[in-house]
């Protein structure tokens, strides 16, 4: 059974939005195949000061 | 169905019989939303990896565990999740037929699935929605994901 699906072809490059979310997903893949744990919390540390910061 | 249990806010962590620990991670997805969206903020992307993987075969358990998961997200954060692919490595295929089987496997009834393939110039983006249907906002998240579709169709680079 299919479920519903919507296909669209755009005329222009992939937002770079989208293409930054990917990449890190592809970055956090690679650095977890690595078992390179201590990176990725660095990477979300980071992140999440700077969360913190654009909150205020 | 393995058992899991979360290491933070924002994942959860599972042991495979072959020794291989996973973990799945859920993530703000406002990048695929209008940025006056109303309801996205309940809607979490998930990403899932293998740590260090021994080897790669097929195991059900897997994504039996995952939408387990995805079941405890979504209650505890009254919301939706969104399962996003890439094709970057060429594996968005088998990455949307998994989405299929959780479908085919768990949508009935339970879940909304509603998928989105946007084909670029330069790349592919695979989305898809689940949405429990006993969630009382379920068709707004499935608005916000249409009006979100609507929004990158249109959005300057």
């Amino acid at each position: 059974m299919k479920h519903p699906v919507i296909h669209i072809k755009i005329d222009k490059p992939m937002p770079a939005s989208i293409r930054q979310v990917l990449d890190e997903k592809k970055e956090r893949g690679a650095l977890y195949a690595k078992g390179d744990i201590k990176t990725i919390r660095e990477m979300d540390k980071k992140k999440n000061v700077s969360a913190l910061s654009n909150k205020r | 169905m393995y058992q899991h249990y979360p290491i933070n806010d924002n994942s959860y962590q599972f042991l495979t019989d072959i020794g291989t620990t996973y973990v799945v991670e859920f993530y703000k997805a406002s990048s695929y939303f209008h940025p006056n969206c109303n309801y996205c903020s309940r809607i979490e992307a998930i990403s899932f990896y293998p740590i260090s993987p021994h080897k790669s075969i097929f195991d059900i358990n897997i994504s039996e565990t995952i939408a387990d998961i995805i079941r405890i997200r979504c209650q505890e954060k009254n919301g939706a999740v969104l399962y996003v692919c890439d094709s970057i490595d060429k594996k968005e295929i088998g990455r949307s037929k998994l989405f299929e089987r959780w479908y085919n496997i768990y949508g009935g009834g339970v879940y909304h699935f509603q998928s989105s393939i946007i084909e670029y110039q330069d790349n592919i983006s695979y989305a898809g929605l689940i949405v429990p249907i006993a969630n009382q906002d379920a068709i707004l998240f499935l608005e916000e994901f249409n009006l979100g579709i609507q929004y990158l169709i249109n959005k300057e680079i």
